[in-house]
């Protein structure tokens, strides 16, 4: 029998406070996407050599970041931690198992499929912005930034301009 | 002055084992978070889209204005020191864009970069496609980074919104905790309409008090 979930303002308490000691002991707020970023770089890097050399982006992000390797870094360890957490909580919840979720009336090839095409453009979206939901959003609203305001307004503002078309997939 | 006993890890210390720990330690709580509340499953995050479910909205909004009150008393009591905050500039064009990208991708995918390793974590297979595309969004960054670095570097600086509103921080907190306070009211509105179940006043009751008096008790040492 798997456990019920907790209140969600319980959680957003919970998750305020986590961000709060972050700042107070890191200086850094919360941030997921960077790592991704940091993933593909170390990957090009290694694998395609010649590339990485001849493609702006990697090329001067190595440039910048020579000395230290691209992978140590604090969002990394956090990323690290986030699949940790995620982990042992759907443990002793006993959540624990292979799933698609979507919505009723959808087969799962379909929600795969645009599961895949959101991530896409979520991924690009999240390097422009210089922040995903957590990094740039939440966190931006936290320390009380225009930039969080922007992000939060923009995000859920568009996702709720396409949840028309979409709809199928998920009610 | 204010006492300098923070941050005790500076960036320039990031390669100790020290705060690989602590960095980790931060993650496990946010991931163990995020599965708790539920949003590791795509079908709970989307249904704030359609009104069936509103707990992303919940727990974003709760831990923003918590995280804000937070943070702003830890300044005002001198505990935290502003400069050592990593502030967050306003690239005005690359968040703009960016963040309507995201939303697409928000609305398609269901998960955002920070639940769906957490939810991948806990064998949600259409998280771990996610995650693949979010490799394959981050690779069409990079590649083509010449076309979108002028929008991407393009910055005002920091901006903070109180300021750009023109009132005292201690006011927007206020603001904010009652803003968010409505939209909690609103949201379990349009889920009963929507769901026909019947929930307990009490859990919004509480948390529109906890945020609003918490943003009021900031008047008492700003």
């Amino acid at each position: 029998m798997e456990k019920k979930y907790i209140n969600p303002y319980v959680g957003g308490f919970l998750l305020g406070t986590i961000i709060t000691i972050s700042v107070l002991f890191t200086s850094q707020t919360l941030g997921t996407s960077g790592a991704f970023h940091r993933m593909i770089i170390s990957f090009v890097a290694y694998w395609f050599p010649a590339y990485a050399q001849s493609t702006p982006f990697y090329a001067n992000f190595l440039k910048a970041n020579a000395g230290t390797h691209v992978l140590n870094n604090w969002v990394v360890y956090e990323v690290i931690g986030i699949i940790l957490g995620g982990f042992i909580s759907a443990l002793f919840a006993r959540r624990l198992k292979f799933t698609i979720d979507k919505g009723p009336n959808i087969s799962s090839t379909r929600r795969l499929v645009f599961a895949l095409i959101g991530g896409i453009f979520f991924g690009f979206g999240s390097r422009l912005a210089h922040g995903c939901a957590s990094g740039a959003a939440l966190s931006g609203m936290a320390l009380l930034s225009a930039s969080g305001f922007l992000a939060t307004t923009c995000m859920f503002g568009m996702g709720y301009a396409c949840a028309y078309f979409v709809r199928k997939n998920w009610i | 002055m204010s006492i300098q006993l923070i941050p005790l890890l500076s960036p320039g210390l990031i390669q100790t084992i020290i705060s690989c720990v602590v960095f980790i330690a931060i993650g496990f709580c946010f991931g163990f978070v995020l599965e708790r509340v539920g949003l590791t499953n795509s079908r709970n995050i989307a249904g704030v889209f359609y009104g069936y479910d509103t707990r992303v909205l919940k727990v974003f909004f709760t831990a923003a204005v918590v995280a804000a009150i937070g943070i702003a008393s830890l300044q005002y009591t001198s505990i935290l020191n502003a400069q050592t905050i990593t502030w967050h500039p306003l690239f005005i064009w690359g968040i703009l864009i960016g963040a309507l990208i995201m939303g697409v991708g928000f609305a398609l995918g269901g998960f955002c970069p920070g639940t769906s390793p957490c939810a991948a974590a806990t064998g949600k297979i259409d998280a771990m496609i996610y995650l693949v595309g979010l490799f394959i969004g981050i690779i069409i960054f990079s590649h083509g980074f010449p076309y979108w670095e002028y929008a991407f570097n393009y910055s005002l600086g920091i901006v903070h919104i109180h300021d750009l509103l023109a009132i005292p921080k201690h006011w927007f907190l206020v603001i904010f905790s009652i803003v968010a306070a409505l939209s909690f009211w609103l949201a379990e509105y349009i889920e009963k309409r929507i769901t026909n179940q019947k929930t307990s006043v009490w859990p919004r009751i509480i948390a529109s008090l906890v945020l609003i008096a918490g943003a009021a008790t900031t008047f008492f040492i700003c």
